[in-house]
């Protein structure tokens, strides 16, 4: 009975699971097929060899090379930046004392409730009166300073949780606010500040939606994701269609490695996020 | 003797508030200037854009030579006199009615079955997230193909209909609601990134009410009803709620849809994608502005209502 029910199970957490997988494996097909056997006019699933030399062209007469050098340039600023800048404001809310406080945590969390798509247009206003639209600024100027309320809103939650006496015993040896932001508190809060630097990798890599408002020149440097938006458009789509899946291909395994590999972080992280509300 | 150890007394006694408040001063620079960074990025980047947002929107504002107040006019506009409105609300309010619904009962159903615990279940909870770490951009591309419609080439989709003799069907590319009905069926291959705060609900709730149940030989069905769904409320509460903002302001037609997104006979044309299209194909800022406002609105207005009436959900103490 047990048995039968164990199969039953397995079968269908496989079943499921192939099915959820099977876009993912089109994709991972289609940018290993030759040009001749994508361009018939039936559309095969299976490739008919493993041309790994459509990667290599992709990203040279394909012309998803440069974007994707502006990709790791972007994503490795918020990398950097978003556990930054939440852990600085995250600091002072959990571990200063300040007048006006309390205040400023309720303002800050007050930012949370507008729905993003209200500044959409004032921004756009604002890149585009200080030239910085067809540039790359926008993409990661606003996280420098402030990479949302729910972002800082953890990180907070989680600088409370750690033990006090090892910042105290820093604070009577004169250690100043900012070595005990970073040098004492920060690596105590590494879970949450990996989490904080990866979903913000993911979300960059994958973002053609903030590129597509603020780019309108073809001159104007671009990420991969919006390559990809841009150029399902233009010609390469119609005579070398597996340059795009092979490039899809490179877009999607990054942020799936990443998730692989900081799973724990980031499930953990998304958990919170999700509970805490 | 007496009066000055007394002012002495006094002088200390003024003193050591005195010192406390310039500590407390003191220390309120330190967190001033660490939060000043956070305060210049909400000032300048969530602050004044919201200001500016409700002041264009009483403008007729085409960013380079039109700035004319309108009053209430685009408002106006939105509600009567832009024909394409009634196609958007439409698109919208039933998207959400079958989208909303499919993707909670479906991922808390791929859920229970994630929480079984059976060896090699975690491999499998990583392999169902794995098709929502594919960026939208890449999932448009690829779901284009797979419902491609299209007599002499199909799609995958197609393929599979046409093998099992039935007629094929035109997915995104329908003119009609067929066009929305294939958003949702695309969406049930991201579940797995709902599945993860179900089960952290899941964890959370106390083995005991499940040991006590099982003494009173309650069966599998019976502790389901009793204590995982009514446990699971706040949670559905809260999904139900971000659900809703996020299918509401959903423009992610864009990377599949034809026409820019705006499908076959504005078959998928949505709010979100409206906003989007207003503002950055056709650069009538103010009226995307006044979008926007109106959709700020309707979420408010249903998120209170939501919360009027959300007897059914329990709060454990």
């Amino acid at each position: 009975m047990r048995l039968v029910f164990h199969i039953v199970l397995y079968f269908f957490l496989v079943l499921i699971a192939v099915i959820l997988l099977f876009p993912y494996g089109f994709m991972i097909n289609r940018g290993l097929m030759s040009n001749s056997w994508i361009l018939d006019s039936y559309m095969h699933y299976w490739t008919d060899g493993l041309n790994f030399s459509n990667y290599v062209q992709a990203f040279s007469d394909g012309g998803y090379g440069t974007p994707l050098v502006y990709s790791v340039i972007v994503c490795a600023i918020v990398f950097v930046s978003v556990p930054l800048s939440s852990m600085i404001a995250a600091y002072a809310f959990a571990k200063l004392e300040w007048i006006g406080r309390n205040f400023m945590f309720a303002f800050m969390m007050l930012t949370a409730l507008l729905p993003g798509i209200v500044t959409q247009v004032p921004l756009y206003v604002l890149y585009n009166n200080l030239g910085m639209t067809n540039t790359l600024l926008p993409l990661f100027l606003p996280g420098i300073f402030f990479a949302g309320a729910m972002n800082v809103f953890l990180t907070r939650q989680f600088l409370m949780s750690v033990p006090r006496e090892m910042e105290e015993s820093a604070k009577l040896d004169g250690a100043n606010a900012l070595v005990r932001c970073f040098v004492i508190a920060a690596p105590m809060c590494a879970p949450i500040l990996i989490y904080l630097g990866v979903s913000a990798f993911i979300a960059s890599w994958g973002d053609y939606l903030t590129p597509s408002m603020y780019n309108n020149s073809v001159d104007a440097p671009y990420t991969l994701a919006y390559a990809l938006y841009d150029m399902t458009g233009r010609e390469t789509n119609s005579t070398h269609p597996e340059w795009i899946f092979a490039a899809a291909t490179i877009t999607s395994l990054v942020p799936t490695i990443l998730f692989t590999v900081f799973q724990k972080y980031l499930i953990e992280g998304i958990q919170t996020a999700g509970l805490s509300s | 003797m007496m009066t000055r150890a007394k002012t002495g007394a006094a002088a200390a006694v003024v003193r050591a508030p005195r010192g406390r408040l310039k500590k407390r001063l003191k220390a309120s620079v330190t967190g001033w200037l660490f939060i000043l960074p956070m305060t210049f990025g909400i000032c300048v980047f969530t602050l004044l854009p919201i200001i500016q947002s409700l002041y264009y929107s009483f403008f007729d504002y085409n960013l380079v030579s039109r700035f004319d107040f309108v009053g209430f006019g685009n408002y106006a506009d939105i509600f009567s006199g832009d024909p394409e409105m009634g196609k958007v609300i439409v698109n919208t309010l039933l998207f959400a009615l079958v989208n909303i619904p499919v993707t909670l009962v479906g991922s808390y159903l791929l859920a229970l079955l994630l929480n079984v615990n059976v060896k090699g279940i975690k491999v499998f909870r990583v392999l169902y997230y794995l098709p929502c770490t594919m960026p939208a951009i890449v999932s448009g591309i690829v779901w284009s193909y797979i419902m491609r419609y299209n007599v002499e080439t199909p799609g995958l989709f197609n393929q599979f209909l046409a093998a099992l003799g039935l007629p094929m069907s035109h997915f995104f590319y329908a003119d009609n609601f067929g066009a929305v009905a294939s958003i949702v069926l695309m969406n049930l291959w991201s579940l797995g990134g709902g599945t993860i705060i179900w089960l952290a609900q899941f964890k959370n709730i106390p083995k005991q009410l499940y040991e006590a149940a099982e003494i009173d030989g309650a069966s599998a069905m019976r502790r389901f009803f009793s204590i995982t769904l009514p446990m699971s409320t706040p949670m559905i509460f809260y999904n139900l709620i971000t659900n809703f903002i996020v299918t509401l302001q959903f423009n992610g037609t864009l990377t599949f849809a034809p026409n820019n997104g705006l499908g076959n006979g504005q078959a998928t044309y949505m709010f979100g994608l409206k906003i989007y299209h207003e503002a950055f194909r056709r650069s009538n800022m103010g009226y995307a502005c006044a979008l926007a406002w109106v959709l700020v609105v309707i979420v408010g207005l249903v998120t209170v209502l939501l919360f009027k009436t959300n007897k059914w959900v329990q709060y454990d103490n």
